[in-house]
């Protein structure tokens, strides 16, 4: 049973954010979920902040948004911490850095890897694709067995369309800004969240050519919805 | 560019919001090799932002393992 296996609702422990350099402390007065402040463990070489509580933390939007927060506050120009997946969860101090020390040459690696960058987003939907969604939660209802496999076979011919569609447009907007990135992942997305979301790795310096490249994609396509997020701590380039 | 702000949502930033949480809660870092969230004190397996599949207890009973094993 590992250590955030054996950390219950009730016991007090430490909810992870975030792998750095050793050394890098946390900013004076910085808070983590719950108001809790943020304290660097040291796993030489390496340090990974965390927040005490008393409760294991509930994945509500606030503590979400906060825990992406603190790790927000590790990067720099120079460093780029390896974020946390959310619900990671310790006894205490010494779990941690054992956790951390047994896999300290693939957090060292990726801190290589991600000095220097940033992840940033691109989400693409329809413009006013939200009647979708109803598709997608409530379940078809027909009166024969044929009516039945008509709307299965309807289905899965939207949902070859959309995978198409998806591919598509990830290959142009590969074209537009690849020479600009370092990495890139690319989900497709239920109609219930668009069309993709794409996590380009950028440099720093390359950052406002590829926010050019963006924005001359969004006027192009109007028949598109674009959002564009960043820069996040690299979470979706960690495996 | 810049995460959704808090209170009501626009359509982008309902767009944001979802990719927040596909960032936190789906990817980055396991140290531990498991990560359980909770939510309303109920341990999830997995969480999406309308619909609750399940939770650590109802896959503990459908897969036959006692809850303290």
């Amino acid at each position: 049973v590992s250590a955030a296996a054996s950390a219950r609702a009730g016991d007090v422990g430490l909810h992870t954010y975030c792998i750095v350099p050793a050394g890098l402390a946390p900013p004076p007065g910085l808070c983590g979920i719950d108001g809790a402040p943020v304290t660097a463990v040291p796993c030489p070489p390496l340090a990974c902040w965390v927040s005490a509580h008393d409760d294991r933390p509930t994945a509500d939007a606030g503590a979400v948004r906060t825990h992406n927060a603190v790790a927000v506050a590790a990067m720099d120009r120079v460093t780029t911490p390896v974020p946390a997946r959310f619900g990671q969860w310790f006894a205490d101090a010494p779990g941690v850095a054992a956790e951390v020390a047994r896999q300290a040459d693939q957090w060292l690696e990726l801190l290589q890897r991600f000095a220097g960058h940033a992840e940033y987003g691109v989400a693409v939907a329809r413009a006013g694709s939200a009647a979708e969604s109803a598709r997608d939660v409530h379940p078809v209802r027909v009166e024969s067995g044929t009516a039945y496999m008509k709307a299965l076979v309807r289905r899965e011919a939207d949902a070859t369309r959309h995978r198409r569609e998806a591919a598509d447009l990830a290959a142009w907007l590969r074209a537009l800004v690849g020479p600009l990135t370092r990495d890139h992942r690319v989900s497709p997305r239920a109609g219930t969240t668009g069309l993709l979301s794409i996590a380009d790795l950028v440099a720093w310096d390359d950052a406002p050519a590829y926010h050019e490249a963006l924005e001359g994609a969004r006027r192009s396509r109007t028949e598109l919805r674009f959002v564009f997020t960043g820069p996040w701590p690299p979470y979706s380039f960690v495996s | 560019m810049s995460l959704p702000a808090e209170g009501p949502l626009s359509p982008e930033d309902e767009l944001g919001l979802v990719e927040l949480v596909n960032r936190v809660l789906d990817k980055g870092a396991v140290i531990s090799g498991d990560v359980v969230i909770s939510v309303a004190g109920v341990d999830l397996v997995y969480l999406g932002l309308r619909v609750l599949l399940s939770s650590v207890e109802s896959m503990r009973e459908r897969s036959g393992f006692s809850a303290g094993r």
